[in-house]
C-alpha cells in the first residue's frame, strides 16, 4: 500500500466521516484513495476549490461533532493559514487531523519548507510516521488523540514516504457517522474578548498535551549505549537500517519520535540519562533540535549535542548523509556528505526534464505565442503559475518569467504592469484560476489594469493526477460545471474570447487583439484556451476501443529545418542523423497538431483515405 | 539479505506499474518489499527511478549509492544517468536497447556505443535485451516493461521467492487482448532471465555473489 492509502486507511479506521482536500504532490493520493469508498462507506470527501476552503469545511465537521480530516501538500498550508491559527483557538468538538504532505529535495514543488513549523506556530501538535505501516496506526492514532485532547492534530507526512509502498497490515473500520450537532459556543465567536479567553483555554489545553506526548506509544528508547540519537519520521529508518548494519560500531541508543513538536519531555530525559553525546537526526529544519536544547537547558544538562552541523539542512535525507553523520559523530570530525540534492551523473549525459505530453494542447498553444512574440519582437513579461504549463519555462517556448506560488501569475501581473513598459501576460490554468486567480483578476479590472490574461482550461487538475475541477463537465451528479466565460464576464472583463489552442494561427490572431485590447482600453483581457487534457482524451478514446490516427513525415518534402522537433518540440517526433524528422510511432496520439507547423506540409497522416477523415471527425469530440 | 533493485526509465514507459507489481508480489511471497516512486513526472516525458528494496531487513526506502544490485533501464540514455547506484564490483545491468531523444531544442544524444561502455565499465554483468522489439512483436507496443518484470521474476524465483501470477493477475489490462500480449511478453523475459542463469560463470558472464539460490532465506 501507498504511504498515502496508508493514511487515508487509517484515516477509517480512525473513524472518520469527513474528508477535504485540493489536490497537490504528493499528497493527492489520499483523498483520492477516500473517494473511491465514500459511496461504500457513506461518508463524505470532496474536493474543494483550495486548501483554504477545504480546512474550514473539514474544520466546521470537526466543531459539529464528526470526525473529520484535511489533506494537502505543504505550500498549500500557507494558503489555509489563516483558519489553522483559529483553529487552535477554538478547540474542536470530535477528532480533526490535518495532514501536510511535506516536499524534502523539492520534487514537485516551488520550495521544501518544513511544516511542522506550523505546529510550534499554532500550538498544534505534530505526529511524523516513519514509513507506510506506521502512517496508517499514526494516522489513527492521531484521530484517538485530537478527540481525546479537544484538540486540531498535525500529521506531516514527506514526499519519499508518501510515495513509497510498503507492508500494511489492516485493522477493522469502526461505523461512521457524517452527522453532527452544533452547539452555539462563544469559543467559536473569535471576537478579541472572546478570542483572549480561548487563548487562555488553549495554553491549558496544551499544558495538558505536553503531559499527554510522554505517552504516545510510537515514541520509544530503543537499544542501549553511550551514543544518542534522536530520530524523528522517516530519518528513523535510515538510523534503524545504518546502525544494524555494524558499519557504524555499537553502543547506541535510539530515541525514536513521532511527535517531533512538541518533543516528550520525560521520555526525553529518560532518553538522556547516563549517555555522553547525543545526535539529533531530522529532514530539513532543526524543530526537534532546537526543543531539545530547550529542554536541556531547563533540567541544567550539559551534553555535548550535534544535529545540523553533522546532518545538514536541505533536501531529503539518504543512507550517505546519515552514514557520514553517525562516523562524524563517534570520530569527532567534520562530516564528508552533508546534504545531497542528485548524486551525480558518471557520463555526461542531456538532461531529461519532464515535457508536455504529445497531443498536449499546451504545446501548440505555447508554441503560437511563442512565434507571435519572436515575429512582433514585442518586449513582454509572462508571469506563470503553478500547473502542467509551468513547463513552458523550459526551452523551447520559455515562456514563464515568474513562478511564485498559486494564483500569483494575475497577482505579479498586477504589479509589473504600473513599472514596466512591456506587455504583461498572466498564464494560469483552469483550475489553478479557481484556487487563487480570481482575487487578482478582480484587482486587474477594478484598476483598469492593461493585463492578458491567458486561462489555460484542460477542464481538469491535470498535473496532479486529474482531478475533477470545476470546470470539468459531467464528473459526477453532485458536480456543477462552471464555464470560465460566465465567472470572467461576471467580474467584468469586457474582453473574454474562447479559442482552441491545437489551432496555432486563431492563438496568434487572439493573442494579437488581446493586446491591441488591452493597450488601447487600459483594462484586462482574458482568452481563454480550452481543449481536453491530452491524457483524459486519450483515455477515453482507447476506452472508446477507437484507433488513433497516425502521421509520417514525408522525407522526400522534409527541408530538415527543425521546426517540429526542436521549436514545437513533441517527443513523439525526432531527428536522424542528417537532421531529417521522424515520428515514433510508439508515442504519436494522432493529435495531428504537427502538420500545421511543418512550414512545407511535410508531415501527413499515413492513411490518406476517406476514414482518416472520418476518424479525425469521431476522434475530435473526446478532445473537446 | 536486502535486495537493491532500481528501475529507471522515461516516464510513460511503465517503470511505476513494473515496480508496483513487483513489490506486491515480493509482499505476496512473505518478503517484506518498499517502492519508492517518482510521482508527478512520470507520463510527461521525464526521467524516472524508482527504487525497490527486497528483504525483511529493509527499513529505509531509497537504494543507497552504488549499493543496487539489480539495475534495470527501460531506456539506455537513463541506464547511463543513474550509473552511480550501479557498483562494478557487484551489479546486474540489464538495459533495454532502445534510446528516447529528449525532446529539447540541440538536445546532443551520446552514441549507444559509448552509452553502453559506460553501463558496462559501471556494472559487473551489463545485459542488453532488445525488450521493446520483442514487446512490439507480441502485440503490446508499450510492453517493454513487462518484458522487464519477467527478466527480473525469473531471477527472483531463481532466488527462492515465488513469482507465481506476477504477471497475469496484475496487469493494467487482463482480459482484454493487451493482457494476453502483455503474458506473452513477459514469459519472454522469464525466457531470456532463465537462459541468462544457465549461461553464468561462462567466459564474460561473470558470477554474482549475490545471484543465488536461497538468498532470501539468508
Amino acid at each position: 500500500m501507498l504511504g498515502n492509502e496508508a493514511i487515508a486507511r487509517g484515516a477509517l479506521e480512525g473513524g472518520m466521516g469527513l474528508a477535504a482536500a485540493y489536490p497537490g504532490t504528493p499528497s493527492s493520493e489520499i483523498v483520492e484513495s477516500l473517494l473511491k469508498v465514500k459511496n461504500k462507506l457513506g461518508i463524505y470527501v470532496e474536493w474543494s476549490v483550495n486548501e483554504k476552503v477545504a480546512f474550514e469545511v473539514s474544520y466546521a465537521a470537526a466543531i459539529s461533532g464528526v470526525k473529520s480530516l484535511v489533506a494537502m501538500k505543504h505550500v498549500g498550508l500557507n494558503v489555509a493559514a489563516d483558519p489553522l491559527m483559529s483553529s487552535a483557538y477554538t478547540g474542536v468538538r470530535e477528532s480533526f487531523v490535518i495532514v501536510t504532505a511535506d516536499d524534502p529535495s523539492m520534487w514537485s514543488s516551488q520550495n521544501e519548507q518544513d511544516n511542522r513549523l506550523y505546529g510550534v506556530h499554532a500550538y498544534i501538535p505534530v505526529f511524523e510516521p516513519s514509513d507506510p505501516g506506521e502512517a496508517k496506526e499514526l494516522c489513527k492514532f492521531a484521530f484517538e488523540f485530537s478527540s481525546k485532547v479537544r484538540h486540531p492534530v498535525i500529521l506531516r507526512t514527506t514526499t519519499r514516504l508518501s510515495h513509497t509502498r510498503g507492508p500494511v497490515p489492516l485493522g477493522t473500520i469502526p461505523r461512521l457517522t457524517t452527522r453532527g450537532e452544533f452547539t452555539r459556543k462563544k469559543e467559536y465567536v473569535l471576537t478579541p474578548s472572546n478570542a483572549r479567553k480561548d487563548r487562555e483555554a488553549m495554553l491549558t489545553r496544551w499544558e495538558r498535551i505536553l503531559d499527554e506526548v510522554n505517552a504516545v506509544p510510537f515514541n520509544r528508547i530503543e537499544g542501549d549505549g553511550k551514543n544518542l540519537v534522536i530520530a524523528s519520521g522517516i530519518a528513523y529508518a535510515y538510523v534503524k537500517e545504518i546502525i544494524a548494519s555494524g558499519k557504524v560500531g555499537d553502543g547506541w541508543r535510539i530515541l525514536k519520535l513521532s511527535t517531533p513538536y512538541p518533543v516528550p519531555r520525560k521520555l526525553l530525559l529518560e532518553a538522556t540519562e547516563g549517555v555522553e553525546k547525543v545526535l539529533i537526526v531530522e529532514e530539513l529544519e532543526p524543530v526537534v533540535e532546537k526543543e531539545v536544547k530547550a529542554i536541556l537547558y531547563d533540567e541544567g544538562i550539559t551534553v555535548e549535542l550535534h544535529g545540523k552541523d553533522l546532518i545538514g539542512l536541505p533536501y531529503e535525507m539518504s543512507h550517505e548523509r546519515v552514514y557520514s553523520a553517525l562516523k562524524s559523530f563517534t570520530e569527532g570530525r567534520k562530516p564528508r556528505v552533508l546534504a545531497t540534492s542528485n548524486a551525480k551523473e558518471s557520463l555526461p549525459v542531456p538532461p531529461r526534464p519532464p515535457t508536455f505530453c504529445p497531443g498536449c494542447p499546451y504545446r501548440p498553444l505555447f508554441y503560437a505565442i511563442r512565434r507571435y512574440l519572436n515575429r512582433k519582437k514585442l518586449s513582454y513579461v509572462a508571469a506563470g503559475d503553478i500547473g502542467c504549463y509551468a513547463l513552458a519555462h523550459n526551452p523551447p517556448y520559455n515562456l514563464q518569467d515568474v513562478i511564485i506560488e498559486m494564483g500569483g501569475s494575475i497577482g505579479t501581473a498586477n504589479g509589473f504592469v504600473h513599472v514596466l513598459d512591456s506587455v504583461i501576460l498572466a498564464i494560469i490554468g483552469d483550475s489553478t484560476f479557481f484556487h487563487t486567480g480570481i482575487p487578482p483578476l478582480v484587482n486587474a479590472v477594478w484598476h483598469r489594469t492593461p493585463i492578458v490574461v491567458v486561462i489555460l482550461d484542460n477542464e481538469i487538475t491535470a498535473m496532479t493526477g486529474h482531478q475533477p475541477s470545476p470546470t470539468t463537465r459531467g464528473a459526477s451528479a453532485t458536480e456543477n460545471y462552471i464555464p470560465l466565460e460566465s465567472v470572467v464576464k461576471g467580474l467584468g472583463v469586457n474582453f473574454v474570447e474562447a479559442i482552441d489552442p491545437f489551432n496555432v494561427t486563431q492563438v496568434e490572431n487572439t493573442l494579437s487583439r488581446a493586446i491591441e485590447y488591452a493597450s488601447k482600453q487600459r483594462e484586462p483581457a482574458v482568452i481563454i484556451a480550452r481543449r481536453k487534457c491530452a491524457l483524459s482524451a486519450l483515455r477515453s478514446l482507447r476506452r472508446a476501443g477507437i484507433k488513433l490516427p497516425l502521421f509520417k513525415v514525408d522525407l522526400s518534402k522534409c527541408i530538415k529545418c527543425g521546426t517540429c522537433y526542436n521549436a514545437f518540440a513533441c517527443p513523439a517526433i525526432y531527428p536522424d542523423k542528417e537532421g531529417r524528422a521522424h515520428i515514433d510511432p510508439g508515442l504519436c496520439v494522432g493529435c495531428g497538431t504537427c502538420m500545421q507547423v511543418c512550414p512545407v506540409n511535410a508531415i501527413v497522416p499515413v492513411d490518406h483515405s476517406d476514414t482518416y477523415k472520418l476518424q479525425k471527425g469521431l476522434i475530435e469530440k473526446f478532445w473537446r | 539479505m536486502v535486495l537493491n533493485i532500481v528501475v529507471v526509465g522515461v516516464g510513460g514507459q511503465g517503470v511505476l506499474t513494473l515496480s508496483k507489481i513487483l513489490g506486491a508480489c515480493a509482499v505476496e511471497a512473505g518478503v517484506k518489499a518498499l517502492v519508492a516512486e517518482t510521482h508527478g513526472m512520470s507520463q510527461r516525458g521525464g526521467s524516472v527511478i524508482v527504487h525497490v528494496r527486497v528483504g525483511n531487513g529493509v527499513c529505509a526506502p531509497t537504494v543507497p549509492l552504488r549499493e543496487a544490485h539489480v539495475m534495470i533501464a527501460l531506456e539506455m540514455l537513463e541506464g547511463a544517468r543513474y550509473l552511480n547506484y550501479v557498483n562494478p564490483e557487484f551489479s546486474l545491468s540489464i538495459v533495454n536497447d532502445k534510446v528516447l531523444r529528449p525532446p529539447i531544442p540541440g538536445a546532443k544524444v551520446p552514441e549507444k556505443e559509448t552509452m553502453l561502455k559506460a553501463i558496462k565499465s559501471h556494472s559487473a554483468l551489463t545485459v542488453v535485451v532488445n525488450a521493446s522489439e520483442e514487446a512490439i512483436k507480441l502485440g503490446n507496443p508499450a510492453g517493454a516493461n513487462m518484458f522487464m518484470l519477467g527478466f527480473l521474476a525469473g531471477l527472483l524465483e531463481f532466488m527462492g521467492l515465488s513469482m507465481q501470477g506476477c504477471c497475469t493477475n496484475r496487469t493494467p489490462h487482463p482480459s482484454a487482448d493487451l493482457g494476453k500480449a502483455n503474458a506473452a511478453i513477459f514469459k519472454r523475459g522469464l525466457m531470456e532471465a532463465s537462459a541468462l542463469l544457465e549461461r553464468i560463470g561462462e567466459g564474460e558472464v561473470t558470477e554474482l555473489p549475490w545471484l543465488r539460490r536461497g538468498f532470501f532465506k539468508t
